[in-house]
């Protein structure tokens, strides 16, 4: 009985370090710094930035079903955008967007969008981000 | 400021500090302090009462003077919305979680028998700490720079989005929620502080179902208020937001099932002094994230900071080290007893399951913290989706396969019959994983975890019917909320990884197939809803039914913000949604060429030559038209050459444009389409000729995502029974805590 329960114990333990190991690798895959435009050109994995939607830059691209826009960050410096999930509706008010992908071939490969409104409108509830919950598959 | 407004909550805060003392008081053992606190108590729950009403007030009466009026309502807004208003905004949620939490503090007082003033001071401390926020961050306020005796107009209003019945009353259930999780802290503290280690579960277990239901069904209710309105897809981003009160709820799921096996056999008394207090922690650490700014980087979600970040990270730690405290100053006197069950029993694997709640907990906590933790070590960074999906897959499939097992065994013994009981359902999860795959669905993963839920929901669906069989309804809610959980979970699965999407571009009038259906935009309907578009889609099933769908694109014109809401046909099934991105208003065709010339310039137009020579002007007809300017074409046509003069006259009727016959071409015209009197340019539509390219025009197009999500009418379903079982359970462990109360 007693080593029985030694046993269950000892297995628990395993099962729950198992867990931790794989919650922080996961973590640690997933994590997306936040960059600018010039170090996520050279970044190797996900980043994320952020820069406003310079009007008149977007188009949908019906071939590839994927939506192009241009960012610019404070600085001025401008990068290319394509995103191939559901569009935010308020993309093109919002005041700053952020963009959170791969940059491959002059573009970031964007996987989700956030957008940031006029502040009044951050109250809550208000917006939820145009994350793609099936953006890992 | 409004001053009666204002003057209330520091009639609150006065009356809380001198309850609050009265109580300390009343634990040295003067006789009528207590009953000094309780009259405290009750005045400042009737000036928070006040308070809310007087916003309640303001709002109704549109007092523009006020921020908070100003900022969230409007005079166009219905009066629920408008009433929805008092909790729109951060100072009004608040209030509205002091409310409730003033109005809990009312029963809970009558139920505490001799702990009282142990039980009311830690959750004072918890009313007090809102009531400071108020005054800090107060509703009352005026607009700032406003002359005296003026009022703005009409208010910035209600965020389009929020225009929702589910939205009005999803806050008032969270902060039901939320104000409850007080009371099982507040309890433990007490419990810890008398060394009663055990009575206090009784009375926490009814609140901690309270929490439980409230702020599952407002987490849900959210979901579907942004599957129904917000159009990127699903009920679930992971945003920071949803996760604030999801990690809470899973710990108070926790707590729920620490305290069942604490009435049973008197043990886990740590692990439930812990939960309680680590729940009431997270629900002040939520409020921390999604309120102080911390991650407006991260989330569009939360609240702008207010200037009262400071303020909630104080809260944070005292209510950490007050629990902590309280924890290790009796965390050695706590008497442990171990349990002799063998493996196989619903004790040792509710323990478990326990276990499985609090690693989600810690990874979806984790996950919203990365900013935070980040900043700390090197560049803030975050985590997406795809972690936490990565994550809760496991833990989904672990939780399925406990919910399936768990209803058959006894407490303390495995049970009999067990193996039927197993293949009965075991038979129907095979069943429904192979429909699935043979439905198209895939990845092993997936399949895995729905036949774990399908499992659980033919386990508990066989215990629930024994159970109401038997004739002890009151004891199958445990079984009935596992039904609806194991529904949920087999409905998220489904939906959300064997569904289709596909991106279309419909152009007016055109059929497109996809997803075995037949998609034809028919134009925009801008009449029904004012100031907006409805896009028509008429969409033909499989089997021949046709339905319209009609998602909605407008631009709120307060604030400039485009909306998109789609549409969706909800069956048992599936549901198809549609989400609109992209509308391209079409150019009508035009039968005719266009030429533009200036002056003394020629062009080929078919078998002519077209050269315009000069305007003139004058010549109105009748006097009917006061202004009139012509244009001198010469055409030629084999060397012979015709003089026409096609006119534009600006008359009652506005600009018309007289249309010329060609000579020699039946059906051929000439007019004038446009004229740039700065440069002496002339554009002319020409028609009716042959070998003339027409403008073929283009079709409007309405681009959207069509998704195909099976059976996510599981998730609301599963929703309901989960409520339904809740409330059951709810009804007896009130009972219970009434029966077994020293004071009845």
């Amino acid at each position: 009985m007693k080593s029985r329960r030694t046993l269950w114990t000892v297995l628990g333990l395993v099962a729950i370090v198992a867990f931790l190991a794989f919650g922080a690798g996961a973590f640690r895959s997933n994590l997306t710094p936040y960059v600018t435009f010039a170090e996520a050109r050279n970044a190797r994995g996900a980043v994320q930035v952020t820069g406003k939607l310079i009007p008149g830059s977007d188009s949908f691209e019906a071939g590839s079903s994927r939506f192009l826009f241009t960012l610019r960050e404070d600085g001025g410096d401008t990068m290319r955008v394509a995103y191939s999930g559901a569009v935010p509706g308020n993309l093109k008010d919002a005041d700053m967007i952020v963009a959170i992908g791969r940059y491959e071939g002059g573009l970031l490969h964007a996987e989700g969008l956030l957008t940031k409104c006029p502040s009044k409108y951050e109250q809550q509830g208000s917006q939820h981000p145009g994350d793609v919950p099936k953006s890992t598959r | 400021m409004f001053v009666p407004g204002v003057v209330a909550l520091w009639v609150a805060l006065v009356a809380l500090l001198a309850s609050t003392i009265l109580y300390v008081r009343a634990l040295r053992g003067a006789g009528t302090a207590r009953e000094q606190a309780r009259q405290a108590y009750a005045v400042a729950t009737l000036a928070v009462v006040l308070a809310t009403t007087a916003l309640a007030y303001l709002i109704m009466s549109h007092d523009f003077r006020v921020h908070y009026v100003y900022s969230y309502s409007d005079t166009s807004l219905s009066a629920p919305y408008l009433f929805s208003t008092l909790w729109a905004g951060q100072e009004g949620s608040f209030l509205l979680w002091l409310l409730f939490g003033m109005l809990i503090g009312l029963p809970l007082i009558r139920s505490a028998g001799d702990d009282e003033a142990y039980i009311l001071l830690p959750y004072n401390l918890a009313q007090l700490s809102l009531v400071a926020i108020l005054l800090r961050q107060s509703p009352f306020r005026f607009l700032e720079g406003l002359p005296a005796g003026q009022m703005p107009a009409d208010g910035q209003g209600l965020n389009p989005l929020l225009h929702n019945p589910w939205m009005v009353i999803h806050p008032p259930i969270m902060f039901v929620g939320y104000a409850a999780t007080a009371v099982p802290f507040a309890l433990a503290v007490a419990a810890l502080w008398r060394r009663q280690y055990d009575e206090w579960v009784r009375r926490a277990l009814p609140w901690s179902i309270v929490s439980l239901v409230t702020l599952g069904c407002a987490i849900m209710l959210g979901g579907y208020w942004a599957y129904i309105t917000l159009g990127w897809g699903g009920y679930w981003g992971w945003d920071p937001v949803e996760n604030a009160s999801l990690v809470p709820w899973i710990t108070t799921a926790a707590l729920v099932h620490g305290l069942l096996l604490q009435r049973l056999g008197g043990r886990f008394r740590k692990l439930n002094f812990s939960l309680a207090i680590l729940t009431w922690v997270l629900v002040v650490y939520a409020t921390f994230l999604t309120r102080s700014g911390v991650l407006s980087n991260f989330s569009v979600h939360s609240f702008v900071d207010l200037g009262i970040t400071g303020w909630l990270a104080a809260y944070l730690v005292t209510f950490l080290l007050v629990g902590a405290a309280f924890l290790g100053w009796r965390w050695r006197e706590i008497p442990r007893q171990h349990g002799d069950e063998p493996f196989w029993t619903r004790s040792v694997l509710t323990v478990v399951g326990i276990g499985v709640l609090l690693g989600a907990a810690a990874m979806v906590l984790l996950g919203t913290s990365a900013p935070l933790l980040t900043r700390l070590a090197d560049k803030p960074s975050q985590v997406g989706p795809s972690f936490y999906n990565q994550v809760t897959l496991p833990i989904g499939i672990a939780l399925a396969v406990l919910l399936a097992l768990v209803p058959h065994l006894g407490w303390k013994q495995p049970g009999e019959r067990l193996l039927g009981r197993f293949l009965a359902a075991g038979a129907l999860a095979l069943a429904v994983t192979v429909a699935a795959v043979a439905m198209g669905a895939r990845g092993l993963q997936y399949l895995l975890f729905l036949a774990a839920a399908s499992f659980a929901a033919g386990s508990n669906l066989w215990r629930t019917a024994e159970a109401l069989r038997a004739g002890s309804r009151v004891k199958a809610g445990g079984h009935i909320a596992h039904l609806g959980l194991a529904l949920m979970l087999a409905g998220i699965i489904t939906s959300s990884a064997f569904d289709r999407s596909v991106k279309l571009s419909l152009p007016e009038g055109q059929e497109v197939q996809a997803l075995g259906r037949t998609f034809v935009f028919r134009g925009v309907d801008t009449t029904t809803l004012p100031g907006k578009r409805r896009m028509l889609v008429e969409v033909k099933g499989p089997s021949g039914s046709a339905w319209t769908a009609r998602p909605v694109m407008w631009s709120n014109p307060k604030s400039g913000q485009s909306v998109a809401n789609p549409d969706l046909r909800a069956r048992l099934t599936h549901d198809l949604y549609i989400a609109p991105f992209e509308w391209r208003p079409g150019r009508a065709p035009s039968p005719a060429a266009t030429l533009e010339l200036g002056k003394g310039e020629t062009a080929a137009v078919g078998p002519f030559t077209v050269r315009f020579e000069q305007f003139e002007r004058g010549e109105a007809h009748g006097g009917e038209a006061p202004f009139s300017i012509g244009a001198r074409l010469a055409l030629g046509r084999e060397g012979s050459e015709t003089i026409l003069v096609p006119r534009l006259s600006m008359g009652e009727r506005g600009l018309t444009s007289s249309r010329l016959e060609l000579p020699g071409v039946a059906g051929g015209w000439v007019e004038i389409a446009g004229i740039n009197a700065d440069q002496g340019r002339i554009r002319l539509a020409v028609g009716g000729v042959g070998g003339v390219a027409a403008d073929p025009g283009e079709p409007a197009v309405f681009s959207a995502e069509v998704t195909l999500k099976p059976a996510i009418s599981l998730v609301w379903i599963g929703l309901v029974v989960l409520l339904v079982g809740g409330g059951v359970a709810l009804l007896r462990r009130t009972r219970d805590a009434a029966l077994e109360s020293p004071a009845s």
